[in-house]
């Protein structure tokens, strides 16, 4: 392929290729800085970005998600950009608004990344031919998949649930124990007992003899010896207060 | 009695003593207090840098150009920043050329390097998606240059065709 002199002896496919445009040399900026987004499953987040006019005439724009990296067997994440559209008047700024929705569909610690682009749009209409340059703003976004944090409600309810179920075992534990105290203390010896306890100690002697244990022969000998002297005891005041 | 008497009296004098030392403290402690002072409290605040994009010219011409034939990547597009921040990539992406509706030809006839060229084939192809051009850094209160070219179809029909280039700084 050659130009110049070739092209211009084709005269009906020559192109007329000029341009003239209305110049603004208007200051089209945004603020620095690196927007990164960690979306939950299901979820939206939104970040600001900021563009700046530094010249004296207004600035209209628009909005638009420039680029979007894909990747294989997850949906894309929905961003959204507001206000898509404007005017940025002569030393003011506009704040653009960049959501993102991630679809709970995706596999968390999925990452994309974006650029958001603020062009310039120009008044001018091209009236001859030619490339019309458009100058702009863009921001570079990382996106990342987060898995949803859990709700804490159930953990609160079954832990109330915990303390309750103690609470009540160890109120039921308390008042059986109450009650059992209660139960010895109020009961009396019954009479068969005593007679059954004295008549032990009687025939302790010879069942004693039987086991072969010493001391315990001993003690059912004191006891029975205590009985008795207790009882003349008994009887010889008895006789006293006849008296 | 006497001895008590001298107690009574030791005591007595023992409480004077302590009364007035706690008035001493007091007065010391309170003209501490009353005492006015001035300190000084250090603000400061960041303000977030920009980067700026400008550029010139803000349109290109290739001029006539035959079909089948090129316009070199030459034509040179300055990209100045004048903001506090480096614009730390170029981004650019493109439209089709339109003569009407029906006739056109595709964006990714137009090349585009960081350098001048003589051919138009060395330049990398302008796309419809917005794409950083490598190397391309823009320095805070400084520019960088990009150069376009065109290639123009064989048999392509006659017209003045016009296509829409889009030039951002990004930081």
């Amino acid at each position: 392929m050659k130009h110049g002199s070739a092209g211009l002896r084709l005269a009906p496919f020559l192109f007329l290729a000029f341009s003239i445009f209305s110049l603004s040399y208007a200051q089209f900026g945004e603020v620095a800085g690196p927007v990164n987004f960690n979306v939950t499953l299901g979820s939206s987040q939104t970040l600001n970005m900021t563009i700046v006019n530094t010249g004296n005439s207004a600035v209209k724009f628009v909005a638009t998600l420039g680029y979007l990296s894909t990747v294989i067997n997850e949906t894309a994440p929905n961003i959204t950009i507001s206000p898509s559209n404007g005017t940025v008047a002569g030393h003011t700024q506009e704040t653009l608004a960049i959501t993102v929705h991630m679809p709970s569909t995706d596999t968390p610690g999925t990452s994309w990344i974006g650029i958001v682009s603020v062009a310039e749009v120009s008044n001018s209409t091209p009236i001859g031919g030619g490339a019309y340059l458009q100058a702009g703003v863009a921001k570079n976004i990382s996106i990342v998949a987060s898995k949803p944090v859990g709700s804490i409600v159930p953990y609160v309810i079954l832990a109330v649930l915990l303390i309750i179920l103690a609470a009540a075992i160890w109120y039921y534990t308390r008042n059986r124990k109450q009650a059992l105290l209660r139960s010895e203390k109020k009961a009396p010896i019954p009479a068969a007992a005593v007679e059954r306890r004295v008549k032990r100690g009687a025939t302790g002697k010879a069942a004693a003899n039987k086991r072969g244990a010493r001391g315990r022969r001993r003690s059912t000998r004191r006891s029975s010896r205590k009985i008795s002297s207790s009882s003349s005891a008994k009887r010889s005041r008895a006789k006293r207060t006849a008296r | 009695m006497k001895i008590g008497s001298s107690i009574r009296l030791l005591i007595m004098q023992i409480g004077l003593t302590a009364f007035t030392l706690l008035i001493l403290v007091y007065s010391q402690v309170g003209s501490v207090f009353a005492t006015s002072s001035t300190s000084n409290v250090l603000a400061n605040v960041v303000v977030s840098s920009v980067c700026e994009i400008s550029l010139a010219p803000n349109a290109i011409t290739f001029g006539n150009v035959a079909p089948g034939t090129f316009h070199p990547t030459n034509v040179l597009v300055t990209d100045s920043n004048n903001g506090n921040a480096n614009a730390n990539s170029i981004d650019i992406e493109g439209t089709n050329w339109i003569l009407t509706s029906s006739v056109n030809f595709g964006v990714s006839n137009t090349t585009y390097n960081m350098v001048s060229s003589s051919s138009a084939i060395t330049g990398v192809q302008l796309s419809n998606t917005l794409t950083p051009v490598t190397g391309s850094v823009v320095p805070a209160g400084g520019s960088n240059t990009i150069y376009f070219g065109v290639n123009v179809p064989v048999a392509q029909a006659a017209g003045t065709y016009t296509q829409n280039i889009i030039l951002e700084n990004s930081c």
